[in-house]
């Protein structure tokens, strides 16, 4: 789905016509709606994932009423937010109370552009694809803040100021993970990052290339989605629930959304840059080829990356849902000294062991 | 084949002599049959258009279609009832690996399994022999749901 060959080729089909041109104008709607809708599903199967997840590990019923074994659940659950009202604090600072969660879920979305499901099933295959995540990624925590200012409540004040400290402190060893795995693929783009590890099947991937930065990569992922045991923005038991304490209905679904999205994009990027993205990795002898079935390999060959970007990427779901209900909430002192005193040496170690690596290889 | 398609086009705009009060509504009444006209000629001729610009071989659905909906019907009607039947049957059974596993089979045809969902049920209804129709009231006291577990027999 590269848009400038398709719309290249369909303006041309219909630029024959002169009353098609309406037409075809839309024609790049498509695309983003399927990958909207496609984010959409994917955030209601991770909600079914965490409740029943849970559940299976604390030997308990999950939810098992709304379909079989609760598998409408999430969508009852955005029903019911969508249906309940919207309640505004009246000292609070109303513009920036509706604008935070706006921010959060754009910011957030906006990242998907550049993650690719196969090679040429991406939206945009930027240049700097990881680049542009990582700062849309920055943006995020400015709606977050701009929630717990504006909310007159100085627990969600803290679970504000919270989430952007915690966001900038994990932010920097994230950062220079990635800048490691781009100093290994000679590029930016997610497509080449994935193409750089397919030369060599299953042992090609980065995280044989990159151990101490996936870890340090896994952690900051967890940290930058707060998800347990980094959930101190939230801490149900301290601030009842952060910046979100003040909120209802659909913009309290809103950082819902933002919460789950988050992960996802962070699953994905685990995949992209550590485990190979839509590559088979495991060894095939392609028979298609000897039929001249070049047409259905490439729709099976799109077909089976999709299928298998999202198995890996589901390892990553099952451990961040498995962490946070294993695992202790941590101080915040506790989380900045790791975040300062500990990732971002090793990060920084690890940057400078690869630097070490290209020079001693050229 | 272009040379075919544009009298057909000509046709429609030279027939449109219209009073002046409802020229509006009917001129964009006459576009839209004009382009659903054009839409069905166009349908039935097939023209490598891209190729004149692009030099690209053109998107030939004919190939394509087969296999995409092969797999749709793997997709949305052979994978659910199995994945579905597979969770009913072992649901409070399983271990690790096969927790894995169902919770890894149901996140990758999630979309096909919400279209199934609203259809089936795993929950029983109440047994009562002596019930007549399905709407029947049962007798009192008969428990709800069959038990999840068989009866153990012996220690």
């Amino acid at each position: 789905m590269i848009i400038d060959r398709v719309e290249v080729e369909t303006i041309n089909s219909f630029s024959k016509l002169e009353l098609f041109k309406e037409i075809y104008g839309l024609i790049w709607i498509l695309p983003i709606f399927a990958l909207l809708l496609g984010i959409t599903i994917e955030v209601l199967v991770i909600v079914w994932l965490e409740r029943e997840i849970s559940a299976s590990i604390q030997q308990r019923i999950g939810p098992e009423y709304a379909g079989p074994l609760g598998l409408l659940q999430a969508i009852a659950d955005g029903t019911k937010l969508l249906l309940k009202e919207d309640i505004l604090p009246s000292r609070g600072d109303i513009p920036l109370f509706s604008i935070g969660p706006s921010i959060a879920v754009i910011s957030i979305l906006l990242s998907f552009l550049v993650i690719p499901l196969g090679y040429r099933f991406v939206l945009a295959d930027l240049s700097i694809g990881v680049f542009l995540w990582i700062a849309i990624s920055s943006i995020a925590p400015i709606g977050l803040l701009m929630a717990g200012y504006s909310s007159n409540n100085k627990y969600s004040f803290l679970g504000g100021l919270r989430a952007a400290a915690q966001s900038i402190s994990y932010e920097i060893p994230l950062t220079f993970c990635v800048l490691a795995i781009s100093l290994l693929s000679n590029s930016l783009s997610t497509v080449d990052i994935v193409e750089a590890q397919s030369k060599y099947g299953f042992f090609g991937w980065n995280l044989w290339r990159q151990p101490i930065g996936f870890l340090v990569f896994l952690i900051s992922s967890l940290a930058e989605c707060e998800r347990l045991p980094f959930d101190l923005p939230e801490a149900e038991e301290e601030l009842v629930a952060g910046y979100q304490t003040e909120y209802s209905g659909i913009k309290y679904g809103l950082f819902y959304l933002v919460s789950y999205l988050n992960l996802l994009v962070s699953s994905l990027f685990v995949t992209v840059l550590y485990l190979g993205g839509w590559n088979f990795s495991i060894p095939y002898i392609s028979f298609f080829g000897f039929f001249q079935m070049n047409k259905i390999i490439g729709i099976l060959e799109m077909v089976i990356g999709i299928f298998i970007t999202l198995t890996k990427a589901y390892l990553f779901l099952f451990i961040s849902i498995t962490i946070r209900w294993t695992l202790p909430r941590m101080r915040m002192d506790q989380l900045l000294n790791l975040g300062w005193k500990f990732l971002l040496p090793i990060s920084l170690g690890n940057l400078l062991l690869t630097t070490s690596f290209q020079l001693v290889s050229l | 084949m272009l040379f075919v398609l544009f009298p057909v086009c000509f046709l429609d705009e030279t027939t449109n002599a219209q009073p002046a009060a409802s020229v509006q509504q009917s001129s964009q009444l006459q576009r839209l049959a004009t382009v659903l006209r054009c839409g069905a000629v166009w349908a039935a001729v097939e023209a490598p258009a891209a190729l004149a610009v692009t030099g690209e071989e053109d998107i030939d659905l004919l190939a394509i279609l087969p296999p995409i909906a092969v797999f749709a019907f793997f997709y949305f009607l052979v994978a659910p009832p199995l994945i579905m039947n597979w969770m009913r049957l072992r649901w409070y059974k399983r271990e690790f690996v096969e927790t894995y596993l169902q919770f890894m089979f149901t996140y990758l045809f999630y979309p096909a399994m919400m279209f199934w969902a609203p259809f089936v049920n795993f929950r029983k209804f109440p047994r009562d022999p002596t019930m007549r129709y399905p709407w029947s009231k049962p007798k009192e006291g008969t428990p709800l749901f069959k038990d999840r577990y068989p009866p153990i027999d012996s220690y």
